[in-house]
C-alpha cells in the first residue's frame, strides 16, 4: 500500500529522524488549553409542561485537556461521575420542581445510568478518554507510535485518529418506556435542535420531489443516449485496475469498558433483579483488505474497517437480595468475540452521492457504467462463541417473563402523554421534520419504481431464452447484494430447562450452531438457523452425567453423556477449524430454518429442514416440555396485556396521516395499517430420519 | 433556565479565564508559549425545548 510519503531517500529520511529525535527529546505545544467543570446538573423539561421533569443528567467534576502540536491534536476528557435519573412522576405536587428534582437521587428505582458505586472507589474518574488527531495522516508520529503498534497488527499510517477510553464499571437500569423517552427526548429535544440550521439550508437546497423525478428522468435519457458499447460495459481489464479511492486509514480504536452491568429490576419486588455482567471489553480496530468484495473479480482488493470486540466473563443471572444463587447462573461465558467489518468510504459509493443518498445514480468512468451492484458494500458482524449454555429454571423463567413484562412489554400512563408532545410539538420546533417527510416520500417512490423495474427485468427474463442469460446473471447478483449481514457462530447451543428442583426437563443442543440475519438492498430480509444436528435429552443421571436421547443425530445411541465437555467428545471432524477442527459445510448441516420476509410483495417463506436425525418415541418428555411452558405462561398476565392491545387498537386513530413523527417512526417495532395482509407460506421437510419406539420397563 | 450552583470543594466563582503568554526566553518558560485556562462552578441548567428554540433564533 502507498502510504503517501513518496519513495523516500536520505533526505526524508533523515528529516524523519530529526523531527522524531526532536518531538522525543523535547515535546513542544503550541497552544495548551485546560478546561474544568465543578459540578452540572441538567433537567429535560417536558415539551409541553414547563415544569415536569422528564429525566436528570448529573455530570461530576469535569476536565478537558486540549494540546495542539506541530503534527497532531491531542483531546484528553475525564468525568469523575455521570448518573441520569429518571423524573418522570407526574403526581400531585409535582409542579414545584425542586421539591421533586432533590429526591431523585434517593430514589434507587429511578437511577438510569450511574457508576457502580459498590465495586468503584469514589477516587476513580468514571471515564478517561484521549483523542489524537493527526493533521497529517501518513506523517510518522513520534510518542504514539508505540501505542498505535501495541498489537503488533497494525500500520502506524493506517490510522487518522487514535481514540483511548477507560470506562469504570457502570450499571444501567434498564426499564424499556423511561430508556426510549430519554433516547427520544434527546433525539427530538436535544440533538435537532442543533441541527435546524443546516437541517434549514438542506431545505432551501434540497430540491423538490418533482425536481428530483425530473433530474432522475434526464439521467436516464442521458444514459440512454450515450452509445454504451457492450464490450466495454465490463472490461475486466479495466475494472481490475479500476481504483474506487477508498479511505485508506481508518481510526484507531483502543476503548475498555470494565464490567458494565445492565440491571433489569422487577419493579414489583425491588429486591429481585436480573444482571447482565458483560465483564471486561476491549474494542480495536484495524484496516483490513478483503478479497471478494468485488463479485466479477474476486481477487480485486477491498479496503475495510474491522472492529474487534472481545467480551470476557460475561455472565447473566437472576439474583434475590444480596445473597449468591446456590444454582448455576443463566449464561456464564468466558470469551465472546464478535467482529465488525465495514467498507471503508468512497466518493463513488451511493451515500456519498450529493445528489441524493437514496437514489441510485449511475456513474460512468471512461464510458463505462460503474454498477454498484457488483459490488458487495454490507456490513458484516459475526459473533464467535465456543460453547453457548443456558440453563433455565423454571422458576427464574417465571421472573424472567415477569421482568420482560414489566420492564419492556408493559408501557407506563406517561407513554401516551408523552408520544403526544412529542408529534405536537417536534413538528412545530424545527422544519426538519417536514425535510425528513419529503426524503420519506422521496424513498418511497424510488423504492417503488426500483421494484417496479426489477419487477419489468424479471417479466423479461421469464419471456427471454439464451439471451436473458446475462440479464439473469445480472438479477442473481443484485440478489445477493446485501446492506447488513450478522452472523452468529457457536461450537454448541445448549439450552436446559429444568424445574424449581433442578431436575431437568429437556436439554436442547445444536451442534455447530449458525445463526444469522441478512438484508438485502431490496430490504428483503432473511434470518436463517443452521446447525450440523439438533439433540434433545432428557432424564439426567447425576453420578454417570449421561442423559437420555429423545432426538438426535442418526448415529446416535439412546443415552449419551453430556457434561460440560459434551462439545469436546464428537469427532473432530465436526467441529469447526476456528476451534481446532474442520468447518462445517452447508451440504452437512443436518437442521435448518429459514424466514424470508419480503416487504414490497408481503409474504414471508419459513421453511424448516430436519435430515438424518433419529427420534426416541417418548411422549412423556412433550408433556413435561408443555407443563413446563404452560406453568410459565400462567404467571404472566396475559389477559391484562391482551386487554391493553385490543384498548390501544380500538382507540381512535387521530394523528395526521402525513405527520412523518407517527407512531411507526417513534417506534419502528410497533406494527402498522399496512402490516396487515401478510402472506406466510410454511414449508416443513423431514428426510432420511429414523422413529424407534422401544419398550421400556417401569 | 440556568444557575451558578457552588459546590463544597470546588470552584466558588462562575467562570475564571486565565491566559498565559510566556516567551521561549523566559525562564518560566517549559514546552508551550500559550497557556489557556477556564472553569466553571456547579452549574444547574434546565432544559426546555421551546424556549431553547427562542433562544437559538435570538442567537441566529
Amino acid at each position: 500500500m502507498d502510504d503517501g510519503r513518496g519513495s523516500g531517500g536520505l533526505e526524508g529520511a533523515e528529516l524523519e529522524a530529526q523531527r522524531h529525535k526532536g518531538c522525543m527529546d523535547k515535546p513542544f505545544f503550541l497552544l495548551k488549553l485546560k478546561v474544568k467543570l465543578a459540578y452540572l446538573e441538567a433537567f429535560a423539561i417536558h415539551p409541553d409542561n414547563n415544569s415536569y421533569p422528564l429525566f436528570s443528567i448529573r455530570v461530576g467534576p469535569t476536565e478537558v485537556d486540549f494540546w495542539s502540536k506541530c503534527d497532531h491534536d491531542q483531546i484528553s476528557l475525564r468525568v469523575k461521575n455521570l448518573q441520569v435519573f429518571d423524573n418522570t412522576n407526574y403526581f400531585e405536587g409535582t409542579l414545584d420542581p425542586q421539591v421533586e428534582y432533590s429526591k431523585a437521587d434517593q430514589i434507587l428505582s429511578k437511577r438510569i445510568v450511574g457508576l457502580n458505586t459498590a465495586r468503584e472507589q469514589q477516587d476513580e474518574h468514571m471515564l478517561t478518554l484521549n483523542m489524537y488527531l493527526y493533521k497529517f495522516p501518513f506523517e510518522a508520529r513520534c510518542e504514539e507510535q508505540q501505542l498505535l503498534r501495541e498489537d503488533g497488527r497494525d500500520n502506524i499510517h493506517e490510522h487518522n485518529l487514535l481514540l483511548q477510553m477507560n470506562l469504570k464499571q457502570i450499571e444501567v437500569y434498564f426499564m424499556m418506556e423511561q430508556c426510549l423517552r430519554i433516547v427520544d427526548y434527546a433525539l427530538y429535544y436535544i440533538v435537532k435542535l442543533f441541527n435546524t440550521g443546516d437541517a434549514n439550508a438542506d431545505f432551501d437546497e434540497e430540491e423538490s420531489s418533482d425536481d428530483l423525478e425530473d433530474e432522475q428522468h434526464e439521467l436516464e435519457s442521458e444514459m440512454a443516449s450515450i452509445d454504451i458499447d457492450s464490450d466495454n460495459e465490463f472490461t475486466v481489464d479495466f475494472w481490475a485496475k479500476f481504483d474506487l479511492k477508498q479511505d485508506r486509514c481508518c481510526p484507531k480504536l483502543a476503548l475498555k469498558l470494565d464490567a458494565p452491568l445492565i440491571i433489569m429490576p422487577n419493579l414489583s419486588e425491588p429486591t429481585e433483579r436480573f444482571e447482565l455482567d458483560f465483564g471486561r471489553i476491549t474494542i480495536s480496530s484495524y484496516l483490513i483488505l478483503e478479497d471478494k468484495r468485488w463479485l466479477e473479480l474476486p481477487k480485486k482488493k477491498f479496503f475495510c474497517m474491522g472492529i474487534l470486540i472481545q467480551n470476557k466473563n460475561l455472565r447473566f443471572d437472576f439474583k434475590k437480595g444480596d445473597t449468591e444463587r446456590e444454582y448455576q447462573p443463566i449464561m456464564k461465558e468466558d470469551l465472546v468475540e464478535v467482529t465488525v467489518v465495514a467498507p471503508g468510504d468512497s466518493p463513488y459509493f451511493e451515500e456519498k452521492n450529493e445528489r441524493g443518498a437514496h437514489i441510485k445514480v449511475p456513474i460512468l468512468i471512461d464510458g463505462r457504467v460503474l454498477d454498484m451492484n457488483l459490488i458487495d458494500t454490507s456490513v458484516r458482524v459475526e459473533i464467535k462463541q465456543s460453547l453457548l449454555k443456558l440453563h433455565l429454571k423454571q422458576d427464574v423463567v417465571i421472573e424472567l417473563f415477569k421482568c420482560l413484562e414489566h420492564n419492556i412489554m408493559r408501557k407506563d400512563d406517561f407513554t401516551d402523554c408523552f408520544a403526544h408532545a412529542l408529534r405536537k410539538r417536534a413538528a412545530t420546533i424545527v422544519s426538519i421534520s417536514s425535510l425528513e417527510g419529503t426524503r420519506k416520500t422521496n424513498r418511497q417512490r424510488w423504492s417503488k419504481k426500483a421494484a417496479a423495474e426489477e419487477q419489468k427485468d424479471d417479466v423479461s427474463e421469464v419471456f427471454s431464452d439464451d439471451s436473458g442469460a446475462e440479464e439473469q446473471v445480472q438479477t442473481r447478483s443484485k440478489l445477493k447484494k446485501m446492506k447488513t449481514q450478522v452472523t452468529i457462530k457457536a461450537s454448541c447451543l445448549s439450552v436446559e430447562l429444568r424445574t424449581k428442583e433442578d431436575k431437568l426437563i429437556a436439554e436442547f443442543c445444536m451442534v455447530n450452531f449458525d445463526y444469522g440475519v441478512q438484508i438485502f438492498a431490496d430490504d428483503v430480509q432473511r434470518i436463517y438457523m443452521n446447525a450440523y444436528s439438533l439433540f434433545i435429552f432428557h432424564e439426567e443421571d447425576l453420578l454417570t452425567r449421561s442423559k437420555k436421547v429423545m432426538m438426535g443425530h442418526i448415529n446416535a445411541t439412546h443415552e449419551m453423556v453430556t457434561s460440560d465437555e459434551f462439545y469436546l467428545t464428537l469427532p473432530d471432524q465436526l467441529r469447526r477449524s476456528e476451534f481446532g477442527g474442520a468447518d462445517i459445510s452447508e451440504r452437512k448441516q443436518k437442521v435448518g430454518f429459514e424466514l424470508i420476509y419480503d416487504p414490497h410483495a408481503k409474504t414471508q417463506t419459513m421453511t424448516v429442514f430436519l435430515r438424518k436425525l433419529k427420534f426416541f418415541m417418548r411422549p412423556q418428555v412433550f408433556r413435561e416440555i408443555s407443563e413446563f411452558t404452560i406453568e410459565c405462561l400462567k404467571k404472566l398476565d396475559i389477559k391484562r396485556q391482551r386487554e391493553l392491545d385490543e384498548a390501544a387498537f380500538n382507540k381512535p386513530h387521530t394523528e395526521d396521516a402525513d405527520d412523518p413523527l407517527n407512531d411507526s417512526v417513534l417506534n419502528p417495532l410497533k406494527g402498522t395499517a399496512e402490516d396487515k395482509g401478510t402472506t406466510l407460506t410454511m414449508n416443513f421437510k423431514l428426510l432420511e430420519s429414523i422413529f424407534v419406539l422401544e419398550r421400556r420397563e417401569f | 433556565m440556568f444557575s451558578n450552583k457552588p459546590i463544597e470543594g470546588g470552584q466558588q466563582d462562575l467562570v475564571t479565564f486565565e491566559l498565559e503568554k510566556i516567551e521561549k526566553t523566559s525562564s518560566k518558560f517549559r514546552d508551550c508559549e500559550t497557556l489557556v485556562n477556564l472553569g466553571f462552578s456547579g452549574l444547574e441548567a434546565y432544559w426546555k425545548p421551546q424556549m431553547m428554540v427562542n433562544l437559538l433564533e435570538f442567537i441566529n
